[in-house]
């Protein structure tokens, strides 16, 4: 016989504790004894207090051995009172050309590339051609190395999962095509240009500035970049185009959908020292990558594209004035030019940006120069093809305009 | 069975209830003698205060145009566990965009409105309607989009009631007593401040039908029902975008299930008037203030038994 049977004989389970449920929801009358009592001057005390009584117990901090992430609030270390608006290297600006034109204050020409410049860009001939397209496949088509692409989605049918790829991504290309078309315009450059070029790579530049009583630091990465040891000639005269109005975002401010924090560090970086010879930032090549996304990740304009690479060019030529005539010039003693390429390791797209003042308050004054092309496309598809590698629609235009921007002076 | 045995037996039980009381085994060992037990588990409604037991989404302190992340819940309450909701699960995920269901603007008749421009119109998997991405000054915030609203457009917002009504354009916010009568509006505000909560779906829109003495207007809405609400409720002026969500069929069970729906059988229910109501005369005006509001009942003193 279990013992259970004989206990739970008088315990009616279920209908036991419904009626507690039930039974509990009334709602008790409200006798008011709580304030007769305290009339006679009798102490009421809560029964809870004097079954469990409250113990008080010391606090103890305890220092762990680990480090700690200080809070990220108004007791971190790097809390300002003063508020910075930041760009870094996965944003972008929600109104693309139009407000880095404001924010920097330049006099955009969009699809064209200074006379200079052109000017340089010569027909190569048969036997470079064809080793730009052996970097071609070399760097897109044959390297062996393997890493997992991002997951690919079809807007048209959401739930459908493609399988996931193995591959070469967009940076890996972009570092090697900018590599092998360096060392390219290396042999082929004339000694008196060689010489005076030098490559660094991943290179940070940070900038702190002040517009408009707003306090603004650019952070920039740059897979390559090319010094030389005599700076870019200006392009166009500081005072040109004096008159020509900017762009109006109205009804948003310039500084729309930027970064806002209290937490941060103010610090001027430049990848070269002051006392180096190969001082002068000459061309940057940036790569466009799939972490490159709005804030609202809403798909991304080419416009932003291209706003993307003139918040970087002008970051590496503030950074370089800075270095060069210090951290507090304002006004430049002579303009800092910098040209920028900026690639996915399909598409280039060339950009040119002369900086003559780092005043860059209001809209009126000296402004700063940008010159751009939009992307072209250094071939139509580079692959496997049913296993078999195919290269189709090599275009020649890149690599000219590469070699241009190398021997530009 | 002998007395011997038996007196055994019960001395052997009483050791075993001895030890297990003295020596503290585990807990995993009273949880399994629960098990079996019934307990009375207090269970939500669905669509109670809005809740539909379809997701959880984490919001930030700080309003974000970032996309949220959420928790879908397959109709459970996350409190107890339990299935509150039939038919939901599964589907695909989709971020959630934070509407900033309040429009600000100036309060004095004199000054301006505040002007905002849309920057893009897309759709969002978490609404019916489509949704607006606008910026004014430095910020950046969603809306509901309205049927003709595109990237590009101004669109003005203002609390202040003149004398006159104003001449609206689709897109823009005014109190209810700044508008017109006929005026079609969605995203209506239940009370002053309380930021829009009536009229969300795809294609809907109520029409501001008389005023309600001198500080009331009544609002007709997509439901035909009558609302009295207060002159200064605000209100988006238009009939909200993707007008052909009513119309379109889901087109097939798969895409039910992509939906976030689970399969289901015995859609016709006779007696819950789902598919129509009898022709009665309308239901009367419904007021909304904020004196009825507050008075809400006290909750009972509850007592339980813990067994």
């Amino acid at each position: 016989m279990r013992l259970s049977q004989t206990l739970f004989k008088h315990h009616l389970g279920r209908m036991i504790k419904k009626h507690w449920v039930v039974q509990g929801l009334k709602r008790p009358t409200i006798m008011y004894s709580e304030q007769n009592l305290e009339q006679h001057g009798i102490r009421v005390v809560d029964a809870k207090d004097v079954v469990n009584p409250k113990i008080e117990r010391e606090w103890i901090n305890i220092e762990v051995p680990w480090k700690t992430e200080p809070k990220r609030n108004n007791t971190h270390p790097d809390w300002h009172d003063r508020i910075c608006l930041t760009f870094g290297d996965t944003e972008l600006l929600v109104e693309g050309t139009s407000q880095a034109q404001l924010l920097l204050k330049t006099i955009l020409f969009q699809n064209e590339l200074p006379e200079r410049i052109e000017n340089l860009a010569k027909d190569q001939s048969k036997e470079v051609n064809d080793l730009v397209v052996r970097a071609i496949r070399t760097s897109n088509i044959f390297d062996a190395h393997q890493e997992l692409l991002p997951k690919k989605k079809d807007p048209a049918r959401p739930a459908y999962v493609f399988p996931r790829e193995l591959g070469l991504t967009d940076l890996r290309k972009t570092n090697n095509l900018t590599q092998k078309f360096l060392r390219l315009c290396d042999l082929l450059s004339d000694s008196t240009v060689f010489k005076n070029r030098n490559i660094i790579h991943d290179s940070r530049v940070s900038v702190p500035f002040e517009k408009d009583e707003d306090l603004y630091q650019f952070t920039s990465k740059m897979e390559t970049m090319l010094t030389s040891t005599l700076p870019l000639q200006p392009l166009k005269s500081k005072n040109d185009l004096i008159d020509r109005e900017l762009p109006n975002m109205f009804p948003m401010h310039h500084s729309v959908g930027l970064n806002r924090s209290n937490i941060y560090q103010i610090q001027d970086l430049y990848p070269v020292d002051a006392k180096s010879n190969w001082l002068n930032a000459h061309t940057i090549f940036i790569c466009y990558d799939v972490d490159i996304k709005n804030v609202t990740e809403l798909p991304v304009t080419q416009d932003q594209i291209i706003s993307r690479a003139i918040v970087k060019a002008f970051a590496t030529a503030a950074s370089c004035a800075k270095q060069r005539f210090g951290t507090s010039v304002k006004e430049l003693p002579e303009p800092v030019t910098v040209q920028c390429v900026q690639s996915n390791g399909k598409w280039f797209q060339f950009l040119v940006y002369q900086l003559n003042t780092l005043n860059l308050d209001g809209t009126e004054g000296i402004r700063n120069f940008c010159w751009t092309t939009s992307q072209i496309d250094l071939f139509d598809e580079a692959g496997y093809n049913i296993g078999r590698p195919v290269l189709k629609g090599y275009n020649p235009e890149v690599f000219k305009k590469i070699y241009a921007f190398y021997n530009n002076s | 069975m002998s007395a011997g045995v038996l007196f055994r037996r019960v001395i052997l039980v009483g050791t075993q209830i001895l030890h297990s009381s003295v020596l503290k085994l585990p807990s995993g060992h009273s949880l399994q003698l629960g098990r079996s037990l019934w307990r009375h588990v207090e269970v939500p409604k669905p669509g109670v205060a809005g809740k539909s037991y379809r997701r959880i989404v984490h919001f930030p302190k700080e309003y974000t145009v970032k996309p949220l992340e959420v928790t879908n819940l397959a109709g459970r309450d996350p409190v107890t566990g339990r299935v509150v909701a039939k038919g939901i699960g599964g589907g695909i995920k989709h971020k959630y965009h934070w509407i900033a269901w309040k429009r600000d603007g100036p309060t004095d008749v004199g000054v301006k409105p505040k002007e905002e421009k849309v920057l893009e119109v897309f759709q969002d998997g978490c609404r019916t309607a489509f949704v607006a991405l606008v910026g004014t000054g430095r910020d950046l915030k969603y809306i509901l989009a309205t049927e003709n609203m595109k990237p590009g457009d101004v669109i003005r917002t203002s609390c202040a009631i003149p004398r006159n009504p104003v001449r609206p354009a689709e897109g823009d916010a005014y109190p209810l007593g700044a508008l017109p009568m006929g005026t079609q509006v969605h995203c209506v505000e239940k009370y002053p401040g309380a930021g829009g909560c009536l009229i969300h779906a795809a294609g809907t829109f109520g029409t501001l039908m008389r005023r309600d003495g001198n500080d009331r207007v009544i609002l007709r809405m997509p439901s035909k029902r009558e609302f009295s609400l207060h002159q200064n409720c605000m209100a988006t002026v238009g009939r909200l975008s993707n007008v052909i969500h009513g119309s379109t069929p889901i087109g097939s069970a798969q895409r039910n299930r992509e939906l976030g729906n689970r399969p289901r059988s015995g859609l016709w229910q006779r007696k819950t008037g789902r598919h129509g109501r009898k022709i009665r005369p309308p239901p009367p005006v419904r007021k909304f203030d904020h004196n009825t509001r507050s008075s809400q009942s006290v909750a009972p003193i509850r007592l339980s038994l813990n067994v």
